[in-house]
């Protein structure tokens, strides 16, 4: 019984300890608000370099803004990273679409690399981009449901209460509030499953040739330079196939020398 | 054979009884006098037009102008067609006019070739008044009825430097007295590549005797600057002359000008910027006295000759102890004696800095004068100006011009942004979670429901009816049964038992319902007119009973049931039917 005591005294103790370190530790360690301020500091100072390895660290452990992917791309546009500062703002916008700091970032830095056309797009894809200029899938979702509801609230009014005052108005609200549902839904659809980002990339080397097949022994076909957007089409063995808007020029590159906008892509 | 040598000495080819020749009004003649030369074909009903090779020294004026000849020689008649052409002299020299072919049914009949002499002409050596170097284009000859000429006034300028070229029309007045009733002559203007041209061209008219001949002339001066140094040619200016209705109109081409552009003198001194004429500079002020902050007006005049429109600006010195605001150059120009002059003026507006006595620095001007080709440094006088101290800060003026637009100067980024209140994990995000697409289903749920419930509520009122239907006549019956028992009066009864049965059967509420809807209804139900009508009679008769019971009822009471237990069956019959 002793012995008993003993040791769950000694666990309790043991417990007790660990709770308190881990409880030091978690005190000790700074939250992702004071890592990006720190960050925004090392920025602040011209410390391009550091600055955006601190960002990349925090978004890199899992937390994710616009206002994050914009600081990350001014910090490479800083340090003459135009592929990556590109990237970066393209993701930004996509959280937030309707910044207009994003956007004159994004053009600006378009401006000083290949002039690339967009075009030859599916019309799902077209819906797409149009809705992302203006809205994030998240805002797409919320006001699509919300339109549901309302259609749901105005139908079902209509199928119980046969004699509901001014029904000709609630019969026209839900026949308007059907076809908002379906419109928003489909370009719900289209940002989901058509979205051109998904296999959007960026060039971050300052120059590469796009040769004609996966390794250096082919010839060249075109070159592309730092910050220009491509499609990834393949990946074999250190290469990646990419496209440009139109799929007229195509070809491999090393997949060292493209980032996938899509992290872990 | 004297007779073979006399027919091939004359100009002609005869086959069988075809004969072609040519000849000419005369074999002497004076550069731009005018020849004519006619072709004539004897013989030939229909007969192609003349082919006329060129002819150097001598320039065709227009189509020509064709003759017929009908004749009759010794009992047979013919044609004899004659085409006259007219050319004008332009070369001195002889001038041989080919054999000119003629095509008559497959067969080529050619002329003899024509000899012609062309001399200097007497009035050519008269120069036009104002002309500072004549060129080798300028050289009108006397004796050509209508003709055309062009020249520039400098062949061999500077870069920069004006010229004028000069198109002239010549007519000899007698010839053509009404020369504007078919139209006026119509210009096609040379497109001066390598000149900056000023637009409007200057046009005068005189008249002007070449030789024994009075001309009318048209003259049209053109201004042009060159813009590249080295040959340019001035393509040919030509003019198209109406002649009258029945004759297509002349076209008269100048030859082209050559102009040699002379490259500027190198070692230009440091402030010069490219203008070329012959300028002065003056600059000026509203007032020689003013105080600190209080505007005063610099008006800074270019004036001379030259091509002012497209003048560079002076070089503007560094103006201390000033805050200057410029505004866009004013510019106005005319022809004068066939010079562009004009003045160039720069207004802006100038702060005084500080107090005290203040001087507008001069103002350069540099240009080559080609006149005497030499590079000449003209600067304006400097200002000498007295500021007093300022009563404080007086609101600028407005700009002349309205103010510049704000350029941006630089191309960076936007700056970073604040860190935001959390920073949010990456996931899937609202739309990735099963929980939102499972919240669609909510309202679709609500709404199946809905349908659900007004299905069974409708299907529930239905049942019901059903039933009600169904045992209306049973019901009906039982009543009957039993009304005897109730001693009631069995008209009111059986009235009642009715008004239950077609309410039961027919699902409706058929109490208030007067009896002439009433009828409407059961015939509307395609009830037969005599089962309505003994309907009305009983109500009529349980109403008789209610409201004047003294009158008496002339059947029994259980005749009444009887009859009333047949119109049930036969108006359920009919319903049913």
């Amino acid at each position: 019984m002793t012995r008993f005591r003993r040791h769950v005294t000694a666990f309790a103790t043991g417990l007790a300890g660990a709770v308190v370190v881990v409880g030091a530790a978690l005190a000790q360690s700074p939250s992702p608000t004071d890592q990006m301020a720190e960050a925004n500091a090392r920025y602040e100072r011209g410390e391009y370099s550091g600055a955006a390895q601190q960002y990349e660290a925090l978004i890199d452990s899992g937390y994710e803004d616009a206002a994050l992917y914009y600081n990350l791309g001014n910090a490479y546009f800083k340090n003459g990273d135009l592929g990556r500062a590109v990237l970066n703002y393209l993701r930004a916008e996509e959280l937030s679409p309707r910044d207009a700091d994003i956007r004159a970032n994004l053009e600006l830095a378009r401006s000083r690399t290949d002039r690339v056309e967009s075009g030859g797009e599916s019309l799902f894809a077209s819906l797409s981009n149009v809705a992302r200029r203006w809205v994030t899938v998240g805002e797409m979702g919320v006001l699509s449901l919300l339109l549901w509801v309302v259609s749901a609230i105005a139908i079902g009014t209509l199928v119980v209460w046969r004699a509901v005052p001014r029904r000709n108005a609630v019969r026209n609200s839900a026949i308007v509030a059907s076809a908002a549902t379906l419109l928003s839904l489909l370009l719900l659809l289209s940002m989901l499953y058509a979205n051109p980002n998904d296999d959007s990339a960026v060039i971050v080397e300052s120059t590469v040739d796009v040769v004609s097949g996966p390794g250096e022994q082919y010839e060249t076909e075109f070159t592309l330079h730092s910050g220009a957007q491509v499609r990834l089409v393949d990946s074999r063995q250190g290469w990646v196939r990419i496209a440009l808007p139109g799929d007229d020029l195509q070809g491999w590159a090393p997949s060292d020398a493209v980032e996938a906008l899509r992290r872990g892509g | 054979m004297s007779l073979m040598a006399a027919a091939m000495s004359a100009v002609h080819a005869q086959q069988r009884d075809i004969d072609v020749a040519a000849e000419v009004n005369k074999n002497e003649l004076a550069v731009g006098e005018d020849l004519t030369l006619r072709v004539r074909i004897d013989g030939s009903l229909n007969p192609q037009q003349p082919t006329i090779p060129e002819f150097d020294g001598l320039r065709q004026m227009g189509p020509p102008s064709i003759q017929r000849q009908t004749w009759i020689r010794g009992g047979t008649s013919g044609s004899t067609f004659s085409y006259l052409y007219q050319f004008v002299a332009t070369k001195i020299g002889t001038v041989t006019i080919e054999p000119i072919s003629v095509t008559i049914s497959g067969q080529t009949y050619r002329t003899e070739p024509i000899k012609v002499e062309v001399f200097q002409g007497l009035g050519v050596s008269t120069p036009v008044p104002g002309q500072s170097r004549a060129s080798s284009q300028e050289v009108p000859s006397a004796g050509g009825s209508m003709f055309v000429t062009a020249y520039v006034d400098d062949d061999t300028p500077y870069l920069g430097q004006q010229i004028t070229y000069t198109f002239k029309f010549y007519r000899r007045s007698a010839l053509f007295p009404s020369f504007g009733r078919y139209g006026q002559p119509r210009l096609s203007e040379p497109g001066f590549s390598g000149f900056w041209k000023i637009q409007e061209p200057d046009q005068d008219e005189y008249t002007e005797t070449i030789g024994s001949n009075r001309y009318q002339v048209v003259e049209i001066t053109t201004v042009l600057f060159p813009t590249v140094v080295g040959t340019l040619v001035i393509e040919p200016a030509g003019l198209t002359v109406p002649i009258d209705f029945f004759e297509a109109p002349n076209y008269l081409e100048a030859e082209p000008v050559v102009v040699e552009v002379l490259p500027l003198p190198p070692r230009a001194p440091a402030g010069f910027t490219g203008a070329v004429g012959k300028f002065n500079i003056s600059a000026d002020v509203d007032s020689t006295d003013g105080k600190v902050n209080e505007p005063v007006q610099l008006t800074v005049r270019v004036v001379g000759e030259g091509n002012i429109d497209s003048l560079p600006d002076p070089a503007w010195p560094d103006f201390d102890d000033w805050r200057v605001f410029e505004s866009p150059s004013d510019t106005s120009s005319r022809l004068i004696d066939g010079r562009l002059v004009g003045t160039r003026t720069y207004q802006s507006v100038l702060v005084p800095q500080k107090a005290g006595v203040l001087t507008v620095p001069k103002i350069g001007y540099t240009y080559y004068d080609p006149g005497i080709e030499e590079y000449v440094e003209a600067a304006s006088q400097p200002i000498v100006m007295s500021i007093a101290e300022g009563d404080g800060m007086s609101p600028l003026p407005p700009l002349p011009g309205g103010g510049t637009a704000v350029e941006r100067a630089g191309s960076d980024v936007r700056h970073i942004k604040p860190v935001p209140s959390s920073l949010r994990e990456s996931g899937g995000g609202l739309t990735g979670s099963a929980v939102y697409w499972a919240v669609w289903g909510v309202p679709l749920l609500a709404i199946a429901g809905a349908v659900a419930w007004r299905r069974r509520q409708t299907a529930s009122k239905s049942g019901i009816a059903a039933a009600r239907k169904r045992s209306a006549l049973p019901a009906a019956r039982s009543a009957l049964a039993r009304a005897g028992e109730s001693g009631a009066d069995p008209r009111v009864a059986v009235a009642d038992i009715l008004l239950e049965y077609l309410s039961a059967r027919l699902d409706v509420s058929v109490t208030g319902l007067t009896h002439e809807a009433l009828d409407r209804w059961l015939q509307g139900l395609g009830v037969p007119l005599d089962l309505a009508v003994q309907v009305e009679g009983v109500l009529g008769a349980a109403e008789m009973a209610k409201y004047a019971p003294e009158i008496g009822d002339s059947l029994a009471a259980a005749e009444h049931f009887e009859r009333a237990a047949e119109l049930l069956s036969d108006l359920d019959e009919a319903i049913d039917a």
